[in-house]
């Protein structure tokens, strides 16, 4: 009895330490995986800023083509919504998805062409925020003033997929996907808990904001 | 016998008021008399506390439904670990978010849960992944001043 009991413990421990394993191997996979595709999306970028002529649909579309199957904009628009989406029907939740995932590809277009003559330094893996639904992997990103934003990425190991995709992002402390889920809350209780609504206000405050800024400024760089 | 009346009398007053003065410090400080059983423990991670303290709320939609038990530093990473209980009646789903906010103009900090999409639920020692620290005046106003300087 006393052997077999040592012999089940043995095991559970061998177990117990291949997980561990696993779980370390795979963290260091995200991290991997965030250095390549902050190369390869800078180096793009880099290569159509040299191009004097490039459109603002040139630059959506590159950086659409590179973080494609990089961010799970389906999981971050439902995150988005939250409580709502349980009441949301699926053509709602259809057209929250598209209209997210353009305010987002915008807002990353916008944003990567706005700053000149930056660096990205990835910073080591922490030990205690690492499992399969949540690895962060943090950088900073400084700019030719010496300015440094922090920014954490939280990536999940999508089970479907069987690969590391980005859900959130945190940048200089303030976590962008509470932002947005924050926001959204607001525009479903101004417009009375219509979702269709709330959607429908989503896409025109984005749309005011891009005006405000101006095409110039947006396709400054 | 009117004396006696008289001094039982008093011994009582006095015995209510050191109660309701007992009362009163519970109350105040957090402290409550449930059970554990009434609760399950919940863990979160943040860069920043700012000021949050052990038995402060935490809340959801302006209603308290916990209390931060401790804080420990994490010496690894050098995060604050903040290990709150939960009323048993509140599932919370694997996304909820949990931010540090205040409260009034005493700035009071606690901690703000909001309620994601997913169908499952956090379990009794779970820890909430998606935080969003403390803004620390500082740092703003360090900002500030460095984005002024360019």
């Amino acid at each position: 009895m006393k052997a077999i009991c040592m012999r089940m413990s043995s095991y559970v421990v061998c177990l117990l330490f291949s997980q561990f394993t696993l779980a370390q191997a795979d963290a260091q996979d995200a991290y991997n995986l965030v250095e390549t595709r902050i190369h390869s999306l800078l180096s793009r970028i880099e290569t159509l800023k040299g191009s004097t002529n490039s459109t603002d649909e040139e630059r959506r579309f590159a950086v659409e083509k590179e973080l494609n199957d990089f961010i799970d904009y389906d999981r971050i628009a439902r995150r988005v919504m939250a409580k709502y989406y349980k009441d949301a029907s699926p053509k709602q939740r259809d057209l929250f998805n598209q209209v997210f995932k353009d305010t987002l590809l915008n807002t990353y277009a916008h944003g990567l062409w706005e700053f000149e003559d930056y660096k990205v330094q990835l910073l080591p893996l922490r030990s205690g925020e690492q499992n399969l639904r949540n690895t962060q992997i943090m950088f900073e990103v400084i700019t030719a003033s010496g300015q440094v934003f922090p920014v954490t990425q939280s990536l999940f190991f999508h089970p479907k997929e069987k690969r590391w995709m980005v859900q959130n992002v945190i940048i200089n402390g303030v976590n962008i996907g509470q932002l947005f889920r924050d926001q959204f809350a607001r525009l479903v209780t101004e417009n009375n808990g219509d979702i269709d609504l709330a959607i429908y206000a989503w896409s025109n405050e984005v749309s005011d904001q891009k005006t405000k800024e101006g095409p110039d400024e947006a396709s400054a760089g | 016998m009117q004396l006696k009346t008289m001094e039982i009398s008093v011994g009582a007053f006095v015995i209510a008021g050191v109660l309701a003065l007992v009362v009163l410090a519970f109350n105040a400080s957090g402290l409550s008399y449930k059970s554990s059983d009434d609760s399950y423990i919940l863990y979160a991670r943040f860069e920043n506390l700012a000021g949050l303290s052990e038995r402060a709320k935490v809340s959801m939609s302006g209603v308290t439904i916990g209390r931060v038990m401790s804080i420990d530093l994490d010496t690894e990473d050098y995060v604050a670990v903040v290990k709150m209980s939960i009323n048993k009646g509140v599932p919370l789903s694997t996304d909820t978010s949990a931010s540090i906010l205040t409260a009034g103009l005493l700035g009071e900090k606690y901690i703000g849960l909001s309620v994601g999409a997913d169908e499952e639920t956090l379990l009794a020692g779970d820890e909430i992944e998606d935080t969003q620290s403390s803004i620390v005046l500082e740092e703003l106003i360090g900002q500030f001043l460095f984005s002024r300087s360019e």
